[in-house]
């Protein structure tokens, strides 16, 4: 990457505990204006897992408010190979969505997860964080511009001197 | 980017709930093996946080067992302002943390999250991403992800 790459972070799903037939809560949904051309990568990241998954899916949207789902975890992935939901055995394991930023898409994406509501087992603890890549020419890196959430903190390394 | 960019995912410390006084386990140590002159983004994701943390850096090593700290949480930000340990009101938050891979840095990277010993538990999650150019490299799930288990997916366009 040269000196115009430029990032964002969004924290997506905060890691959280889901219980029986609970959509996880999405805090916020990732707007990707001003990274046309560039591409998303969706890092959804699950631990302890003691329940199956009902949905695991991207949409996007025009507006923020309809959505249309254009990825599942039950498609193709990106050896050939029929996806599966992650399930109780899926413990600490990625699923990652790559998505080309190109005039396909819209400019609104989300990640809507819900586990099984079968009865009698732990919950499943999982989290969500999205980076856009690509070039915004002469875009000055501050925390608001490399993170999404209000209060968040970013650092770069320095090399040694 | 164009075709020859490359990028692999490492989830790093797993979604828990961390509880007093204990250090968050890494699941996977991050190798930047191949990456060499690109970029590492490291991203810790706060979930409900019950008790400030007493550690939260980013070291390296040369041999994956001897690991220096070169970034943390208390060191001055991009914008310029010094930097605080996260805190119980740091609900819903990221720490981002971004290395170029240049000559100064080592192999291999941990992120070491440590909570004080106060009240509840904290929620938190480590993902860190490599971004380079590997030209010739095969874009497989293996590839892309470092876990086992894991799965990777490429939205196919209209």
């Amino acid at each position: 990457m040269n000196q115009l790459d430029q990032f964002q972070v969004i924290g997506h799903i905060s890691p959280v505990s889901v219980g029986s037939g609970v959509t996880a809560s999405v805090s916020e949904v990732i707007d990707s204006a001003g990274f046309h051309g560039g591409r998303m990568i969706v890092m959804f990241q699950t631990g302890a897992m003691a329940r199956t998954t009902s949905t695991c899916i991207m949409e996007e949207s025009d507006d923020g408010s309809t959505w249309s789902e254009f990825m599942n975890a039950t498609d193709r992935d990106a050896d050939g190979n029929t996806g599966t939901k992650p399930d109780a055995n899926s413990d600490n394991s990625d699923v990652v969505f790559d998505v080309a930023l190109d005039p396909d898409r819209k400019r609104y994406f989300r990640l809507t997860y819900t586990t099984g509501s079968e009865g009698g087992k732990l919950n499943n603890l999982i989290a969500c964080s999205a980076i856009l890549l690509g070039r915004r020419v002469g875009q000055e890196v501050t925390s608001s511009k490399g993170t999404k959430r209000a209060g968040s903190k970013l650092y770069q390394a320095k090399g040694k001197q | 980017m164009n075709h020859h960019d490359q990028y692999k995912v490492i989830g790093h410390i797993a979604p828990g709930a961390i509880s007093a006084s204990s250090t968050a386990s890494v699941s996977s140590v991050i190798d930047t093996f191949g990456y060499g002159g690109g970029r590492l983004i490291i991203t810790i994701s706060l979930g409900s946080i019950g008790q400030p943390a007493i550690k939260c850096f980013v070291q390296e090593s040369d041999d994956n067992s001897t690991f220096t700290t070169f970034v943390g949480a208390t060191d001055t930000d991009v914008d310029g302002e010094s930097g605080v340990q996260v805190t119980a009101d740091d609900d819903n938050t990221e720490i981002v943390f971004d290395i170029p891979l240049i000559g100064a840095r080592k192999r291999y990277f941990i992120v070491n999250y440590s909570s004080g010993s106060g009240g509840g538990k904290s929620n938190v999650m480590v993902h860190a991403i490599i971004v380079g150019k590997q030209i010739g490299v095969a874009q497989s799930t293996s590839d892309l992800t470092q876990r086992t288990g894991s799965k990777a997916y490429r939205a196919t366009n209209v």
